[in-house]
């Protein structure tokens, strides 16, 4: 008996020196003080406990790097720019990065040790996305599909994205569907007001998404976004002095923000806007479009019917939305072109530009 | 024999030459075979294996003769080595870091690695087994290190000459290791006449 | 029949609220498997391959497709019509392949009978042999489908 409990006692008494050892050596050793981080030249700083992975504190400020492995050194997205006080650059992260990263002073920031201050640079993307619980302001019907929701981001919060970007947002479990889903929505709201974000979302039968927003939501409801995402905005290259946009459906959302932003700015450039829709119960921000007429003048909205109903009595122009664009653009000359709708529609306007001589490098749209 | 007796430079020797860690004791193989493709990150663990093994050779010895056989507790130090030889680790690789960087960017990823590694555990069974004196331990270590770092520069170093050597596919990797560890422990057998410590 | 675990998987996608907001299973509580064998030997006891169903299926789409959403003849027997919604659903089965949301609407001028596919039934009949189980919403059933699409072979 007393064997056991001097065994028990003394490996005990062991591991329990060792550890106490090994807390000390970590509280002494691994104490660097507060560093201070730099992120893109001064945008933010932000103070924090020494020792930690750059991600992990990144992390802590709600900045996330995107990283698939959890800080492991094995999928090397986590590269961020670091201009000063990284250190040398560790054989774990070697493999994930080309020689020009490596010039260029890219790091992995989950093998990144926070000893002194440090100077970081991230894309502005990474930088602006966030998470919010905004409420539903408004939720009105624009046509018999289609439902505008604006939300309202909490007090004091602010986004700040690229007009032509989108976001997620996130369900809640409603009637059947036990579970939590996100989708894409463009954002349709212009840049400048960056307290809320209104997005236009057509009914899907079977969807999910859009079943959550057009049955179960309701104004005043919390609801959960995250965003800025994606590549989609305007680019306006050197000689570009005139933009085609084209939609259908909700497809209007990113194009009506890229809209305010361009009448906002005061761009210079010519617009021609084709909307294609079948009938006229399926056309919607025609008030707000001719609104946009009247104070930018370069710009015209082309609404375009495949085939209006004879009580539509429409005067505008009729055919497939293909059809408009071949007739109205002549060439490619100068020009960028905005597409934003379903697959269809797009792979097949896509084809119109080609045959006017567009390159791929000029044709913009979202391949979510 | 009466190995507590031999001197602590033959010790050092024999262990690099006729003791081989790898090519007479076959320990510390995992690492071996794993981490021997490259002869930069070879040279590396080889480093970091001749610096651990002294220190929890030392370390061990101490604890060995001040707690264990005091306590009457030897049927316990495979636990309490395996303990002592983990905590070690952690606390050279957390100095390192502090105190010299740069080392740490060629030593620290393999030190978390050779925690385990059982040529470190072994050459701390040795020392107990053959009741080696301090002197005696640590020359042993470091020959035991010394031996374990050139076995694996030199299984490094052809194997990158192999690169582009066409194998049988069933060979390839492992295999040919293999077969190349035993033709070198082969080869090691010569100098078995010169001394002898185990 | 107990299921591998990669089947559970694919099942959990198909449950409502996944995928699709009332899922691919409806109220089937057979295997997977015996789903696609049954309407398999359904379809291979009338002589008619998965793919040839495919082929026929995704035919009349992509001539649908020409219209944006107006109704177009088919080969002058049917009246097909595709409805189009942004965006793309993985496939349950996980092979990687993205569907986009598009259904089809036809209608067989002789019959006066109407059918409605979407182009993730054309990827799974063609793929998975999968048929959707019983009570889901766009489940097709076999025999139907080849009598719709005029593929029976007459030698029969």
């Amino acid at each position: 008996m007393q064997e056991v409990l001097q065994t028990i006692g003394s490996v005990t008494g062991i591991s329990l020196v060792l550890a106490l050892i090994i807390t000390l050596a970590d509280k002494w050793l691994n104490d660097y003080g507060e560093v201070t981080v730099d992120i893109n030249k001064g945008e933010r700083k932000f103070k924090t406990e020494g020792g930690q992975m750059l991600l992990n504190a990144l992390a802590a400020q709600k900045i996330f790097i995107p990283s698939a492995c959890g800080g492991k050194a094995t999928c090397g997205l986590c590269k961020v720019q670091v201009t000063d006080g990284a250190g040398p650059l560790l054989p774990t992260e070697a493999p994930y990065l080309t020689a020009k990263e490596q010039e260029t002073h890219y790091r992995l920031s989950c093998q990144v040790k926070l000893k002194n201050d440090m100077a970081i640079l991230i894309p502005e993307e990474l930088f602006n996305i966030k998470e919010f619980i905004g409420t539903v302001e408004q939720l009105d019907n624009l046509t018999h599909d289609i439902k505008l929701l604006r939300i309202k981001l909490p007090e004091g919060e602010t986004i700040k994205f690229k007009a032509g970007q989108f976001v997620q947002l996130y369900t809640k479990p409603y009637g059947k569907i036990k579970e939590t889903v996100f989708r894409a929505y463009s954002i349709a709201s212009p840049p400048s007001d960056n307290t809320h974000v209104d997005l236009i979302i057509r009914l899907v039968p079977g969807g999910i998404a859009t079943g959550y927003v057009h049955e179960a939501l309701k104004v005043g409801d919390e609801i959960r976004i995250s965003g800025p995402y994606g590549d989609f905005f305007l680019r306006g290259d050197e000689g570009i002095n005139e933009l085609v946009m084209i939609a259908g459906g909700s497809g209007l959302a990113p194009i009506r923000s890229l809209l305010y932003d361009i009448a906002e700015k005061g761009l210079d450039y010519r617009i021609r806007f084709y909307f294609g829709a079948v009938a006229k119960r399926d056309l919607y921000a025609e008030e707000e479009m001719a609104k946009l007429e009247a104070e930018y003048p370069n710009f015209k909205f082309v609404p375009a019917l495949s085939s209006p109903a004879a009580e539509d009595e429409w005067d505008g122009d009729t055919g497939r939305i293909t059809e408009v664009v071949d007739r109205y653009v002549e060439n490619a000359d100068g020009k960028e072109a905005y597409l934003c709708g379903s697959p269809g529609m797009l792979d097949a306007c896509i084809k119109v530009l080609h045959s006017k001589g567009f390159k791929d490098d000029a044709i913009f749209y979202d391949k979510f | 024999m009466e190995f507590s007796t031999i001197s602590p430079i033959v010790i050092f020797f024999a262990s690099i030459a006729t003791s081989n860690m790898i090519l007479n004791n076959f320990l510390g193989m995992c690492s071996y075979i794993a981490i021997s493709s490259e002869y930069k990150t070879a040279t590396g663990l080889g480093k970091a294996v001749t610096l651990v093994i002294v220190v929890t050779n030392a370390i061990n010895w101490v604890i060995y003769h001040l707690v264990i056989v005091p306590l009457k507790i030897e049927y316990m130090q495979y636990i309490i080595f395996i303990m002592v030889i983990a905590a070690t680790v952690q606390i050279i690789e957390m100095a390192m870091d502090r105190f010299v960087p740069d080392l740490h960017v060629s030593l620290g990823i393999f030190l978390p690695l050779i925690t385990v590694n059982c040529a470190i555990l072994g050459s701390t069974l040795f020392m107990v087994i053959r009741h080696y004196g301090l002197l005696q331990a640590i020359l042993f270590g470091i020959g035991s290190g010394l031996g374990w770092w050139m076995a694996i520069c030199m299984l490094a170093a052809i194997r990158e000459r192999m690169q582009r050597a066409k194998l049988p596919p069933g060979l390839a990797g492992a295999g040919i290791t293999f077969i190349i560890t035993g033709i070198m422990a082969l080869a090691f057998v010569g100098f078995s006449g010169i001394f002898t410590i185990q | 029949m107990k299921e591998n675990p990669t089947d559970k998987d694919i099942r959990k996608d198909m449950m409502p609220g996944r995928i699709i907001a009332d899922g691919y299973l409806g109220n089937d509580e057979r295997s997977l498997e015996q789903i696609v064998n049954e309407d398999l030997s359904v379809l291979s006891s009338l002589g008619v391959t998965k793919e040839q169903l495919a082929a026929k299926m995704q035919h009349i789409t992509d001539k649908a497709l020409e219209g944006f959403g107006d109704p177009v003849d088919v080969d002058s027997r049917y009246t097909a019509q595709v409805l189009e919604f942004m965006g793309f659903l993985g496939c349950p089965y996980k092979d990687g392949k993205r569907l986009a949301k598009r259904n089809t609407y036809v209608a067989d001028n002789e019959t006066g009978e109407t059918m409605i596919w979407s182009d993730m039934n054309i990827h799974l009949i063609k793929n998975h042999g999968f048929f959707e189980g019983k009570g889901a919403q766009y489940r097709l059933d076999p025999r139907r489908l080849v009598s719709f699409l005029q593929l029976e072979q007459e030698t029969e």
